[in-house]
């Protein structure tokens, strides 16, 4: 999603006045700058600007701390057996909804099975590919009553699994795997303001173009949050969420590294500097099933002809590293092993050579597609300069460009991808798998998809790593994409608020903030 | 999920209406269905917004789109149009000033048959202008100055202090100037604020749109003092600009804006005041706190200024003017800001920024961020190992915090070398005369 660039050009003067810089615990309300939700359904929205607001209104069984820890939300405990092919949740008692209705394990089963809805599957489905007739049923070729997710009594989920998965503790923290009510498909009332019906620690209240209003709810499993309200802006008319800020018009919000590095030196606002770590990595594919990129050879060619290490050193953004692989650091099964991308001019001519296009003679005409990322004029401008290809270049809005990724493919594309869950598989299978839901270049391959399965059966910490490293190593030599960065960002945060702080998915839980009484 | 953190700062583009409507060539249909375009339209309403309008019959289609293109675009936009219809409509919204007057944009339709495949129609193209003013215009051999309050004496003056300034700096960066540049006065604060967009910080009196080549300026009839200052200044970006771009890297704002100030004013005695006191009271701020935005309170905004032109000083004193020449033409090839620095001067911006404190009588500056954030409200139940559970344990556990340590770290180090912004709209202080 777009969070970031959404937010920096925004801005509306709303929230209630307050004095700037001073806590105040009895303040109960906060306005955040923010993204609007695409979507407010976890099975449809897809990208993390929406997910910020999903995860505050739909709970899912488990939740991500600030620690990278799995922890329990709906689900009090879960207990993997038959040698980890089976993942069993323990729901809490007395669950409801917002509006009072219980929440049951059947809630659960359904909220997971519409993810998988092969009329209408989830772009984020393929987090389920690992449970028992899911990706048959998503791909129309089973049954829903065929997949491994069955309620046990009204208090207990269990999931089956093909093959052991110790992750998907984890993966049920995800967003799109939130719990929602039986009749979303039927009640439109559920997901509108005022009607809203959801299962986390807020309600939507109020939903404009510019704010979405949350409440908190008192049904919630952990208690009503600290904070009664909270303006969550995604437009502030185009003025400064810095001076936006410093006018105390806006409590929390994401600004940009030309501002932090000032604020670093600002006796006022550099103590509220706040730096927003974020498990994330930006990447370039490949249409791998068109010519010239079902060429390995052009793709090498591509990987190593561009320095793409300087050119993100020169982008000048002191949060965002040059990519080593595709899983970000701090995510689990990131490894020690460089897999990025290696300039080396020679090989990449020589690959340009074996591919038929010595020097870039005779290359076709083809085009990067992107939603117009910092990166492009240099990789346009390397290509011509170091390997002789002009290739072309155009810029779509995300809606267009989304669907386009999923219907068909551009030539070479750009993408940023954040954790659903601070799992290696998140980057890799999720990502590189055969047939899944967000394998944009549409690869395939044998030998990553058996590491994959064999990182996510390991039974220790040693074994799961060297899968995770064979797979890199494949897509390191194979090139369906190229990792480039990842990233991170900066933050200011009212004096007195607490509990600001992104989680292993690079979410805030709103039901963590709160106003100091200091 | 996805993300997308690193979306393009560029666009400093505009909105138009000059009806400069180019029908270029229709592209070739390149699949069996195919259309039949009649002639676009396009019509522009100040801050309000572009609306173009494109007739066609024929072959139904699946999708329609328009293809905008921007200056200093390197490629193509492409917007999907919503509800198709014939005539094909868009409009492209300024309203929140997302493009600013004298933007040249060229625009086309294209429909896309069920085959996937494609067909364009014709070329639009059309410049946005601020229409709420009957402009006047004087071409000079860099500038084109376009006024609408005050006689020509007023304007032959505006004009030849653009002429002269652009002369200056050209000379000094050692940049050739061949395009022309646009020259907007204003004569009034409101409209001038208009034109700018509503992102524009109070004490801006000029700004340089490097992309489209305009500078926009406040300056009053009766006030042409001040025009002597902000015209050579905001020209000075357009030049150095001109001498340094290229698809890597930015300069460090400071050394953008230092430069404006020395060859618009010099290191005037207001600015040696501001520098004086910020040392003597240990709130200088060091070049690297100046290298994107300046801070957004007014008496640090001046000594972000006040610093900018401090800085250069600072080297030519010691280095002499010879080397900025050098050091424009190793941005223009892409280097980073201290393989530029070592270029130029022999040593990277560390050590000038060292010599600069130094030569203020300072030695060290103090951070103040970033800070950890204070932990908020647990749930009952959460324990700093992670959830109860039983069998093998998620991925998530027993990686508690290595990813925000990491960054923290990285942050408090790199910090200090954060680079500089994309000066495709630089906003300058009033004059502080």
């Amino acid at each position: 999603m777009v969070l970031v660039a959404t937010v920096l050009v925004a801005v509306v003067a709303v929230g209630a006045a307050w004095r700037p810089f001073v806590a105040d615990a009895a303040r109960d309300s906060l306005t955040i700058l923010g993204a609007s939700a695409a979507s407010l359904d976890p099975a449809v929205q897809s990208d993390a600007g929406s997910a910020q607001v999903v995860a505050q209104v739909f709970e899912s069984l488990t939740a991500i701390d600030t620690s990278l820890h799995v922890q329990p939300a709906l689900a009090a405990s879960w207990e993997t057996q038959d040698g980890g092919k089976k993942v069993v949740f323990h729901l809490r008692s007395n669950l409801t909804f917002s509006n009072g209705a219980p929440l049951t394990a059947s809630d659960v089963v359904s909220s997971w099975t519409r993810v998988l809805n092969p009329k209408a599957p989830s772009q984020l489905a393929s987090l389920l590919d690992d449970v028992v007739g899911a990706r048959a049923y998503r791909e129309g070729k089973g049954q829903a009553s065929a997949v491994g997710i069955k309620a046990v009594g009204s208090g207990e989920v269990e999931v089956a699994l093909v093959s052991p998965a110790a992750d998907f503790a984890s993966i049920a923290s995800s967003p799109t795997l939130a719990v929602v009510p039986s009749d979303i498909d039927s009640n439109p009332g559920v997901l509108e303001a005022g009607s809203f019906v959801g299962s986390g620690a807020y309600v939507v209240s109020g939903l404009t173009e510019t704010e979405t209003t949350l409440a908190a709810n008192s049904h919630y499993w952990a208690g009503a949050p600290a904070i009664a309200t909270i303006h969550l802006m995604s437009d502030i008319g185009g003025k400064s969420p810095v001076a936006e800020f410093e006018a105390g018009r806006l409590d929390y919000t994401p600004i940009s590294l030309y501002d932090a590095a000032w604020i670093a030196y600002d006796p006022t606002l550099g103590p509220l500097l706040r730096i927003e770590p974020s498990p994330s990595v930006e990447y370039y594919g490949f249409n791998m099933t068109k010519a010239p990129f079902n060429n390995v050879h052009v793709r090498r060619a591509f990987a190593t002809g561009i320095d793409w290490r300087r050119i993100v050193g020169l982008q000048s953004n002191p949060l965002e590293s040059p990519a080593t692989g595709m899983v970000p650091v701090g995510v689990a099964g990131h490894s020690t092993t460089d897999y990025g991308p290696k300039f080396d001019l020679t090989t990449a001519k020589s690959e340009l050579a074996a591919a038929g296009f010595p020097n870039g003679t005779g290359f076709p005409k083809v085009t990067l597609t992107t939603t117009g990322a910092a990166l492009d004029a240099a990789i346009v401008r390397q290509l011509h300069d170091n390997l002789g290809i002009d290739i072309g270049y155009q810029v779509m809005d995300w809606p267009t460009y989304n669907a386009r990724l999923l219907s068909d493919p551009p030539a070479m594309w750009q993408m940023g991808w954040v954790a659903d869950y601070p799992g290696a598989n998140d980057f890799l299978g999720l990502l590189l798998g055969s047939g899944t839901t967000n394998n944009f270049g549409r690869w395939s391959s044998a030998d990553f998809d058996s590491a994959i399965q064999g990182a996510l059966a390991a039974t220790d910490t040693t074994a799961m790593q060297s899968s995770f490293d064979k797979a890199q190593s494949i897509v390191a030599d194979q090139v369906p994409v190229i990792p480039v960065d990842y990233g991170a960002g900066y933050s200011l945060a009212a004096k007195g608020l607490l509990g600001a702080i992104p989680n292993g998915q690079g979410l805030v839980r709103y039901a963590g903030l709160s106003w100091s009484s200091k | 999920m996805i993300t997308s953190r690193r979306a393009v700062a560029h666009r400093g583009c505009a909105v138009f209406v000059s009806g400069l409507l180019g029908l270029l060539a229709l592209a070739a249909p390149v699949s069996a269905a195919s259309v039949s375009f009649g002639t676009p339209t396009a019509t522009s309403a100040f801050a309000k917004g572009v609306a173009f309008t494109q007739p066609v019959s024929g072959a139904s289609f699946t999708e329609a789109d328009i293809v905008l293109t921007m200056p200093g675009d390197i490629g193509p936009s492409v917007v999907k149009i919503k509800n198709p219809g014939s005539p094909l409509k868009y409009t492209f919204d300024t309203s929140t000033g997302q493009i600013q007057p004298n933007t040249k944009v060229s625009a086309r339709f294209q429909v896309v048959f069920a085959d996937g495949t494609t067909q364009q129609g014709p070329e639009i193209k059309v410049t946005y202008v601020d229409d709420r003013f009957h402009w006047q215009t004087k071409i000079g051999t860099f500038v084109t100055l376009h006024w609408y309050e005050g006689d020509a004496a007023f304007a032959q003056q505006a004009l030849t202090m653009g002429e002269n300034g652009i002369s200056k700096s050209a000379r000094f960066l050692g940049v050739t100037e061949t395009a022309p540049i646009d020259f907007f006065v204003y004569a009034d604060q409101q409209s001038f604020y208009d034109a700018l967009g509503p992102g524009t910080r109070e004490n801006v009196g000029g700004e340089a749109n490097t992309v489209t080549r305009t500078l926009f300026a406040l300056i009053a009839p009766t006030d042409l003092g001040y025009a002597r200052t902000v015209v050579p200044h905001e020209l000075t970006h357009v030049v150095f600009d001109d001498g340094t771009t290229n698809p890597y890297h930015s300069p460090p704002r400071w050394l953008n804006e230092g430069l404006a100030v020395y060859l618009s004013e010099g290191f005037g005695s207001s600015d040696k005041s501001l520098v004086s006191q910020a040392a003597k009271s240990k709130t200088l701020m060091p070049l690297q706190a100046l290298t994107g935005q300046f801070p957004t309170t007014a008496d640090r905004f001046y000594l972000a200024y006040a610093e900018s032109v401090s800085a250069v000083d600072y080297l030519i004193r010691k280095y002499g003017q010879a080397p900025f020449q050098k050091l424009v033409k190793s941005y223009r090839t892409g280097t980073s800001d201290d393989e530029a620095f070592t270029v130029a001067f022999g040593v990277d911006t560390a050590a000038v920024n060292k010599g600069w404190l130094a030569d203020n009588g300072v030695t060290s500056s103090q951070t103040f961020g970033p800070q950890t954030a204070p932990a908020g409200p647990v749930p009952p139940g959460w324990t700093t190992s992670g959830g109860s559970h039983g069998g093998q344990s998620g991925q998530g556990s027993g990686e508690a915090g290595l990813l925000i340590a990491a960054v923290l770290a990285l942050g408090g180090v790199v910090l200090l070398g954060v680079a500089a912004a994309t000066h495709t709209r630089d906003r300058d202080a009033q004059p502080r005369l």
